[in-house]
């Protein structure tokens, strides 16, 4: 694999101005881009850093001091500022932060990122009401966004997002406000993501587990861990600065190990470890 | 296609058939009369006028909330004047061994007409226009999409404002910090939140900045999708203009007239 197809970063440090310590130190890491990658870690430990990193909205928008280098594949993020919505999509913490404010419907807020690229009014209403669709939105195409209830708004923030079918996404605890139901379609739908590349920090370590190519655990700013969710719970020394998921712990107590003697962290592995079929 | 699934908003109101410009230049024509007549006919005159545009328009119950806050103001006009308008004569009816003459009552409503005049036709462009609908205008006639986004933003930091408080103080109140059961408590309660209020605030400000620009805020091949068209717009501004011209003529002339 050439270097174009790796997401990498070199000695990467990050200081906030003001700051006592670096928010992020010393991160090293190169993998394959085109998977979808899950950010682990505490409160504090820099996950929204990180992604801000990713996004290019560090230093671009908000001040720091970077150090190292870093690249997604072929992808500069602080190149081409003004077109950054054609290939990075970012969901924030919070999603009534991401709303422009200016729209006073769903369908104008999704429209947003299209009208800034110049599409037509036909291309754009073809993808606002495709997503509206994918997102179980339609019906509210017509409300005003601040009436949407915080399930609602995350599910637009998303399809905000995704409006522009960018090549990288990166959704900072895109569930925090989503019901059970939500939750699990979002990474239902997450998990059938091909061809792009996905960073997504959440608590939902379950949720995780199921769904992503590989984890990044951080601490304090440092990558304490990084590999496939298998690897990183069935570690020896395993970090105990993140809760195992409820399979690993169900498999380890009742014994249930996969043949080469890992203990399972998604649904599928309990499924092979017990030898049943789905 | 559904009707549950379209995304254009028709105009159900006359009035939102009305460019915002020309809403703005009738509120300047009703000012500027306002300013330059001191007659009680004409007062009442474009009351009424005002009175129909409410009416017709359908917006009376928010304009009459409006009203509300200019009451107490009405009601000291009608007070002063009627007791101490100085070319008071006649007296009109005693309260209480208080003498209200009817110069300064007559006084009192015809300052009480504008006020109200004012609040009405303010409330025909505020209730009858959105602040989408000003911001897509105002790209639509090359105001730059940065500087229109500046101007509306304004409009929306005091509501945002007012919402954040209220949240901080609903949590205040849920923890038995201060009850507000009265006024003086509620602007009490104020004072201790103003600096985190305003932090977040900004922070929000901030926040919402940084999404923009990811969204392609500050993209040069931008392009408004959407084309506002207006009855009549043109004339309606010519007309208006011209209005406004008459009003400061008339009232030159009168001047002019009487020097001579």
């Amino acid at each position: 694999m050439d270097d174009s197809q790796q997401i990498s970063l070199n000695k990467v440090s990050v200081a906030y101005p003001g700051a006592e310590r670096n928010q992020l130190s010393d991160l090293t890491i190169k993998t394959p881009a085109h998977q979808i990658i899950g950010i682990l870690g505490p409160s504090n430990s820099g996950k929204t850093t990180l992604c801000r990193l990713l996004s290019g909205i560090i230093p671009q928008v908000m001040r720091a001091d970077v150090q190292g280098e870093y690249r997604l594949g072929t992808l500069n993020p602080t190149a081409n500022w003004a077109e950054i919505n054609r290939f990075i999509g970012y969901v924030f913490q919070n999603p009534a932060d991401q709303l422009s404010g200016m729209a006073e419907t769903v369908a104008t807020e999704m429209a947003f990122s299209l009208v800034n690229l110049g599409q037509s009014a036909s291309a754009i209403d073809a993808k606002v009401r495709a997503l509206a669709r994918q997102f179980q939105l339609i019906d509210q195409l017509n409300q005003n966004p601040a009436t949407l209830s915080g399930g609602q708004m995350q599910r637009l923030a998303i399809a905000c997002a995704l409006v522009t079918d960018p090549e990288v996404l990166i959704f900072d605890d895109p569930t925090s406000q989503m019901d059970p139901v939500g939750t699990s379609q979002f990474f239902a739908w997450l998990k059938n993501q091909h061809d792009k590349t996905i960073f997504v920090t959440s608590t939902n370590v379950d949720a995780l587990c199921n769904t992503v190519d590989s984890l990044w655990v951080l601490n304090a700013g440092q990558l304490v861990a990084s590999g496939t969710p298998r690897k990183i719970f069935n570690q020896p020394a395993k970090s105990e600065l993140i809760p195992a998921p409820v399979v690993f712990n169900l498999a380890s107590q009742m014994g249930w190990a996969l043949p080469d003697g890992d203990y399972p962290v998604t649904q599928a592995e309990l499924m092979e470890a017990t030898g049943h079929e789905r | 296609m559904s009707d549950s699934e379209s995304s254009v908003v028709l105009r159900q109101n006359w009035a939102q058939n009305i460019d915002p410009v020309t809403k703005l230049l009738l509120v300047a024509c009703v000012l500027l009369g306002s300013l330059l007549y001191k007659s009680l006919t004409y007062s009442l005159v474009v009351l009424g006028l005002s009175v129909f545009l409410v009416l017709a328009a359908r917006i009376q119950a928010k304009a009459l909330r409006l009203i509300e806050f200019s009451l107490f103001l009405i009601a000291t006009i009608v007070l002063i004047q009627g007791l101490l308008y100085p070319f008071n004569r006649t007296v009109l009816l005693t309260v209480f061994h208080l003498r209200f003459y009817k110069e300064g009552l007559l006084y009192a409503l015809m300052l009480s007409s504008r006020l109200l005049s004012i609040i009405f036709v303010t409330s025909f462009f505020i209730f009858t226009t959105t602040i989408t609908e000003n911001a897509t205008y105002l790209e639509q006639i090359g105001v730059p999409y940065h500087t229109v986004y500046v101007l509306i933003s304004v409009c929306y930091i005091l509501p945002q404002i007012n919402k954040n408080m209220r949240h901080i103080q609903v949590a205040q109140r849920a923890r038995g910090v201060n009850p507000q059961s009265n006024i003086a408590e509620q602007v009490r309660a104020i004072i201790p939140i103003l600096v985190p209020l305003i932090t977040k605030t900004l922070m929000q400000s901030v926040e919402r900045s940084t999404a923009l620009q990811l969204r392609g805020f500050s993209n040069p091949n931008r392009q408004q999708t959407e084309k506002l068209t207006y009855y009549r717009a043109e004339l309606a501004h010519r007309g208006l203009i011209l209005l406004a011209a008459l009003l400061g003529g008339w009232k030159i002339w009168m001047i002019l007239s009487k020097l001579v």
